[in-house]
């Protein structure tokens, strides 16, 4: 097993240099200068000049590539183009809001969804079972910034239930966890519409292999066929949806940080695409990729525990 | 699995035993949180702060010679001096400084310093220098000596109207005091973790969250009855809104429109204060490039535009039209009947525009290019200006950018047309920023915001500036509006007032007549109840 992580997680580094580049070529080489996408087309040549200078867009692409290249290997994901202050600063002041989001997204949407998803399966073609789906299929179709806005009217300004404003402080734990209870709601509730419905599907699939019916007939009990012998195997279209689910829902996570007025990295970026803030742009990027890839090889991770059958030599 | 529901129930009824949310004024204490419509601060340092988000932090913040009295902008007092003499001539002024006034603690400094003379003439040949106050080129006219720790003389070294006007706290330049060793103790960290003599001292920033402010207990003016202020930077105006409504936050930034006035008085327990004189919103085209080099050009613009329509759009409670570059509250502001009278109102005439474009060889129509900030008070109205152009031919390219940039952009000379909406404290600032050569964006000899480019002035400006009496002053300064008007290098539109909601809770500690301050302002008599 150990073996297998070291070599999930060499395999990592080439693929993320591999979106490090295509990130730094996709803003450099792309039609159009930087420079001049930051300034207008208007702005007097000798200021888009100095521009270039500055930030070192006239020296020969090959070396801004190893200086970004460098740059990311230790750490260094370059200034702001609008604060002048060093990107990984800002992310780091503000990473712990989102990943903290993202957890209590995935945290209500697993446990409310598998065992939703189970239950609808067991109850398969019953009342709870037709409840479950279209309840699913709502939170598919709504979109999560409306629903956001839908709990922060009902629950924050009606009921007075739960903060609606701001992330709160690390420092008052409660009140921080109070802060994250709408925001986190809104992400669970989709995260929750589908992994019921996967939940479900995977379920009833398990449920009609040979293996299952002849557990049941030699008198396992219901409890022990369903969370023993079929979840594990049900788990696994569960663990990929969830894996591909929770980069998504980082993705998500600007539009419930706008409407709850959070800090996080989702407006970290939206604010530096309105800016025109190329170099966080570019070094945000790579950090989702980043993520990404780190998600992916967790999930692999996860796979060959639940089943070790599971092998990719 | 029911074992499992059960559990996940009682875990659902824990978290909800914890709900219920406090107001701000149960959970902060006695902490005013105030919500702005921006994304972060730019800078907090006084001298270079041109974005209203940080203008408001700054009046909390830092003091100056003189001030202007607490929600009244006509009248002057003393402040950080506790009087002054002016010579029969005029020229030379002498402040007497207050005595034991201490700027707030910063590093090296645990317990603060008493503000001398020392500070004072640090800070006056500071908002002199271009590298250093952003609106050092309307400072340009005074030395100042220390005479003694707590004497300061300022020599005029030219004449300027209303001189008192240029020693009050206010941005960009002015009479802000700093701290000299502050300045020099903490280098570029000063824009970010400001010293000043104000009621409230810097805490802590989490940058594009919230910026926190403390009490200064030693303030000269008595110990703030507020323990403190947050200030939030929220712009979405919906979330400000809620966040009123909710009771977590108790003042917030208004949209200077008459719809949400009337959305924010249905708030319960929240006041709307609707406060004057406003700013007037000027449109100004850059004359030194194709294609509004060409006055024709300029003046089909003019004409395209209707006031009414912009005013009406804002709402006539909050706006109204304004003709004449200086706006009519102030010294030789001209009201739009008298500038009807002299036939430069540019009243709307779409045809007049459209045979103008023709006369200019722009009959297919012409593209320009605006950078808008996104703030509701920019980009609300110049939605509705492009619209209006649209109709004679003219395609206004928006670059919508946050309102810092915006600032960036606009002093880069990057915009065709630049729309903006300046609350000056008299005449002379107005002239020199926005209209004297040596203010040229990029180009002049000490860059403001003359987006123009213009130079048709600089000579009854400075004749205006050395007129001794007083109705020459005005005369010239009425002759150079008229210039301004007959070149169309800028075109007056109209001036808005400030739209603020707080709760019922918050009381400002003075009355609301007129303020320079874009807001309320928060003094050390605010309260909470």
């Amino acid at each position: 097993m150990i073996k297998y992580i070291a070599k999930r997680l060499i395999q990592g580094i080439p693929v993320l240099l591999g979106a490090a580049t295509l990130v730094f070529l996709i803003i450099r080489v792309a039609p159009g200068d930087p420079a001049v996408a930051m300034l207008g087309a208007y702005a007097p040549e000798e200021v888009i000049q100095a521009y270039r200078v500055r930030y070192g867009l006239d020296d020969p692409l090959w070396e801004q590539y190893l200086r970004f290249i460098g740059g990311l290997v230790k750490g260094d994901l370059g200034k702001s183009l609008i604060t002048g202050m060093p990107v990984a600063s800002q992310v780091i002041n503000v990473l712990p809001y989102t990943i903290t989001l993202t957890l209590a997204g995935l945290i209500i949407g697993l446990f409310a969804g598998v065992p939703l998803g189970i239950v609808a399966a067991v109850k398969h073609g019953r009342p709870p079972d037709t409840i479950m789906r279209f309840l699913s299929l709502t939170g598919l179709s709504v979109p999560s910034f409306y629903l956001g806005i839908v709990l922060l009217y009902f629950i924050g300004i009606r009921l007075r239930a739960f903060p609606i404003v701001g992330a709160g402080d690390f420092s008052q734990p409660l009140g921080y966890l109070k802060h994250l209870f709408l925001p986190g709601l809104t992400l669970g509730i989709v995260m929750m519409a589908y992994v019921t419905r996967i939940t479900r599907a995977s379920m009833l699939n398990v449920l009609s292999d040979d293996y299952i019916r002849t557990a049941r007939s030699k008198g396992v009990t219901r409890r022990t066929l369903l969370m023993k012998h079929a979840l594990r195997n049900a788990l696994i279209p569960v663990v990929s949806v969830t894996s591909l689910y929770t980069i998504i829902l980082m993705g998500s996570s600007v539009m419930i940080e706008i409407v709850f007025s959070r800090p996080g990295l989702g407006k970290l970026l939206l604010q530096a695409v309105e800016q025109r803030d190329y170099i966080t742009l570019e070094s945000l990027i790579v950090l989702y990729s980043v993520f990404a890839i780190t998600i992916n090889i967790a999930t692999d991770i996860f796979y060959a525990w639940i089943d070790p059958s599971i092998s990719y030599s | 699995m029911k074992t499992y529901f059960r559990i996940l129930a009682c875990l659902v009824l824990a978290f909800l035993s914890l709900s219920g949310v406090q107001s701000a004024s149960a959970e902060k204490g006695n902490v005013l949180v105030l919500a702005l419509d921006a994304r972060d601060l730019q800078t907090l340092d006084p001298h270079m702060s041109v974005g209203f988000m940080d203008r408001y932090v700054v009046d909390m913040i830092y003091n100056g010679l003189l001030r202007c009295q607490p929600g009244d902008m006509k009248k002057i007092e003393p402040d950080l001096a506790k009087s002054y003499e002016i010579s029969t001539d005029g020229k030379t002024w002498t402040f007497h400084l207050r005595k034991g006034v201490y700027f707030h603690p910063f590093r090296g400094q645990p317990n603060g310093h008493e503000m001398t003379s020392e500070d004072v003439v640090f800070s006056l040949k500071r908002a002199q220098n271009k590298e250093t106050c952003a609106g050092a080129g309307s400072m340009q006219f005074y030395e100042v000596t220390a005479i003694d720790k707590y004497t300061v003389q300022i020599n005029m070294t030219k004449i300027v109207p209303e001189p008192d006007r240029h020693f009050i706290n206010y941005p960009p330049g002015s009479g802000f005091i700093v701290s000299k060793r502050a300045v020099k103790t903490l280098g570029g960290e000063f824009k970010n973790q400001p010293v000043g003599t104000g009621p409230f001292m810097f805490e802590k920033y989490r940058p594009g969250e919230k910026l926190t402010l403390k009490a200064h207990t030693k303030y000269f003016r008595g110990t703030p009855k507020l323990g403190g202020i947050e200030v939030r930077y929220m712009p979405d105006v919906n979330s400000r809104i809620f966040g009123l409504e909710s009771g977590e936050l108790h003042v917030v930034e208004g949209v200077r429109e008459e719809v949400w006035v009337k959305r924010a008085e249905k708030v319960k327990n929240a006041v709307v204060d609707v406060i004057g004189p406003g700013e007037p919103m000027y449109i100004f085209f850059n004359i030194s490039k194709p294609p509004l080099d060409d006055i024709r050009i300029r003046q089909a613009i003019a004409y395209g535009i209707n006031r009414d329509t912009l005013v009406k759009f804002l709402g006539s409670s909050v706006a109204k039209s304004t003709c004449s570059p200086i706006p009519p509250f102030l010294s030789s502001g001209m009201t739009c009947e008298e500038v009807a009278k002299l036939g430069l109102d540019y009243a709307y005439n779409p045809e007049k525009a459209k045979s103008l474009l023709q006369e200019a060889g722009k009959q297919k129509g012409l593209e320009v290019l605006m950078f808008v900030s996104e703030h509701a008070a920019y980009l609300n109205p110049m939605t509705n200006l492009k619209e209006q152009l649209r109709n004679i031919g003219v395609d206004v390219k928006f670059n919508v950018v946050d309102h810092a940039t915006w600032h960036k952009m606009i002093r880069s000379d990057a915009s065709q047309i630049v729309p903006y909406s300046p609350l000056r404290p008299g005449p002379d600032v107005y002239f020199t920023q926005f209209y004297h050569s040596s203010s040229t964006v990029v180009s002049g000899k000490s860059p403001i915001t003359n987006f123009s480019h213009y130079k048709g002035i600089d000579e009854k400006i400075e004749r205006a500036r050395s007129s001794v009496k007083r109705e020459n002053t005005i005369m010239n300064w009425r002759e150079a509006q008229i210039q301004i008007l007959k070149d169309a290098v800028s075109l007056p539109l109209y001036i808005q007032d400030f739209v603020w909601a707080r709760s019922k809770s918050v009381d400002w500690g003075h009355p609301l007549k007129w303020t320079l301050a874009l807001y309320p302002q928060v003094t050390e008599n605010t309260t909470i109840k």
